[in-house]
């Protein structure tokens, strides 16, 4: 299979047949592709030989504490998926990078989105963030392109350090064919990763992290025959190693003993875009895994309904519960302003009628109600 | 915290024309109401339940989720520990922080008296939530004051 051009499905499928189909694989748009094109969907460098000792010995770290790292143990559930919690899905749609090594802006883009969302417990909030602005960007201002990848790390600190904007403010073509530009009012739309966490090497830290913060965003060695997948629990069988590629886990499974991963490769890839790769196989946990607590936004909130209203005790700390963006404060410089919040809102709420918020990190500035 | 004295009961604090107020001793209180006038505040709306009042913990935050939520699901355990009410009558006198609500089952609470800003705040969802019939949900204290409240 290696210097081949398109990939033998028949012979990844007769490799898996002799370790008893342990995943299923068929043909699909990759495995269709030339060598060079199905690369370039790809997009994290391959470590260096002591970046590779150092990932073993985490692999070696990460499989000898299997038992321990068991979701039990380490306070998380046995299984979460963030596709489906409660009935709830929390998981924005699947993307395709296209032919631009930007993997690391799409695995960084869909956790935040997952973190926004369910953090907010709002499955409805719907945020389509701008990889072309993370990878654009932040990435080519520290030399990334399609062509030399990026690492997860730098994406999700330039997440946090300046943040992103939102889709429509730089809209993503693969190596930016399309020719959008970054629209000037960003820091008007724009999201921000907060309280970062590293959990390489920590499968139980990853767990939890996922079933309580949503997703986390992992790296792995693609071998060839990955192009091929379409279920199961994926194990590297057959083929050599292609590159180094960035997703987004967002759940996992004890019982399968496996990470459910979101691909950017388009929905008609894999199992509707998604994947599943069992637990320390091709350095997912040892490689670079980054996940953040928290995502602040700052934008309009647009047409939104008034779901709940609630005060206490303390002065000028009114909130408003948005429909699919949750509870925000409502701001007030005086106990005047406070009072005319509150008003609005409630004549809102009274009247069914929708507002336009403005909002920054969960507190609403200004407000128009319709 | 303004000091609040009645002149005479033609001038009360309370609320006028209704029963039982003579054997009400304190000044400026809403007085309790009757069933016709309970009836007659019901209408239109739902007696909500007769849970004794609430347990609920003191946030600086909501903490809750409107119902039907997604998020109502995850704080379902914490809703027990309130009170789930309609407004059936609101009240006030021309004293400061003296506005009160009517809380089904529960009777008469006081808005927080802790400042004019929150006091305010707490009448305003209040009667918003007379208004339109809306479930609210809130916490008291020993002192029989609001000092949170949910309107859905």
């Amino acid at each position: 299979m290696a210097g081949s051009e398109r990939i033998d499905v028949a012979a990844v499928s007769a490799a898996l047949a002799d370790q008893g189909h342990p995943w299923q694989a068929s043909e699909n748009a990759m495995t269709r592709m030339a060598k060079t094109e199905r690369t370039r969907r790809l997009g994290v460098p391959m470590p260096s030989e002591s970046e590779r000792a150092t990932m073993d010995q985490r692999a070696a770290m990460v499989k000898s504490a299997a038992a321990t790292a068991r979701a039990m143990a380490a306070g998380a559930p046995a299984s979460f998926d963030a596709r489906n919690v409660g009935g709830h899905n929390y998981v924005t749609d699947v993307r395709d990078q296209g032919n631009c090594g930007s993997c690391v802006a799409f695995g960084t883009v869909a956790a935040l989105e997952t973190t926004a969302a369910y953090t907010r417990r709002q499955p409805g909030l719907e945020l389509n963030l701008s990889e072309a602005h993370l990878f654009y960007v932040h990435g080519l201002s520290q030399g990334a392109t399609c062509d030399t990848g990026w690492l997860p790390k730098p994406a999700v600190e330039a997440c946090r350090d300046i943040g992103i904007t939102y889709e429509n403010y730089f809209p993503y073509t693969p190596r930016n064919s399309g020719g959008a530009s970054l629209n000037s009012d960003w820091p008007n739309r724009l999201a921000r990763a907060t309280d970062m966490i590293d959990a390489t090497g920590n499968a139980a830290q990853m767990k939890e992290h996922i079933a309580t913060f949503g997703s986390i965003t992992a790296c792995f060695v693609v071998y060839d025959d990955f192009w091929s997948y379409r279920s199961g629990v994926y194990r590297h069988v057959s083929g050599e190693a292609a590159g180094g590629h960035c997703i987004s886990l967002v759940g996992y499974s004890d019982a399968e003993g496996c990470w459910i991963a979101k691909n950017s490769w388009g929905a008609s890839w894999g199992d509707r875009g998604y994947f599943k790769i069992a637990y320390g196989e091709c350095y997912i946990e040892s490689w670079q895994c980054i996940g953040t607590r928290s995502v602040t936004l700052r934008a309009w909130t647009d047409n939104t309904k008034i779901l709940g209203v609630w005060s206490n005790d303390s002065a000028r700390n009114g909130w408003a519960y948005l429909e699919n963006y949750g509870w925000h404060r409502l701001g007030a410089d005086s106990d005047q302003a406070a009072a005319t919040a509150l008003g609005e809102i409630l004549s809102a709420k009274a009247a069914g009628r929708t507002v336009n918020a403005f909002a920054d990190s969960g507190t609403v500035s200004t407000l128009y109600v319709y | 915290m303004p000091q609040q004295t009645r002149t005479s009961r033609s001038t009360s604090t309370k609320p006028g024309g209704m029963p039982q107020q003579d054997i009400l001793s304190q000044d400026s209180d809403p007085v309790a109401l009757d069933e016709s006038q309970l009836a007659l505040a019901q209408t239109g709306g739902t007696a909500g339940s007769t849970q004794t009042p609430t347990m609920a913990q003191a946030a600086a935050e909501p903490v809750l989720h409107p119902p039907g939520t997604a998020g109502a699901a995850m704080s379902a355990s914490m809703v027990g520990a309130w009170n789930t009410r309609k407004v059936l009558a609101l009240y006030m006198t021309q004293h400061s922080r003296n506005g009160w609500a009517y809380l089904d089952s529960v009777g008469w609470r006081r808005f927080a008296t802790t400042n004019d800003s929150a006091h305010l705040a707490l009448s305003m969802i209040a009667s918003t939530a007379r208004t339109t019939g809306a479930t609210v949900q809130a916490r008291d204290e020993a002192d029989n004051q609001i000092h949170e409240i949910y309107c859905w």
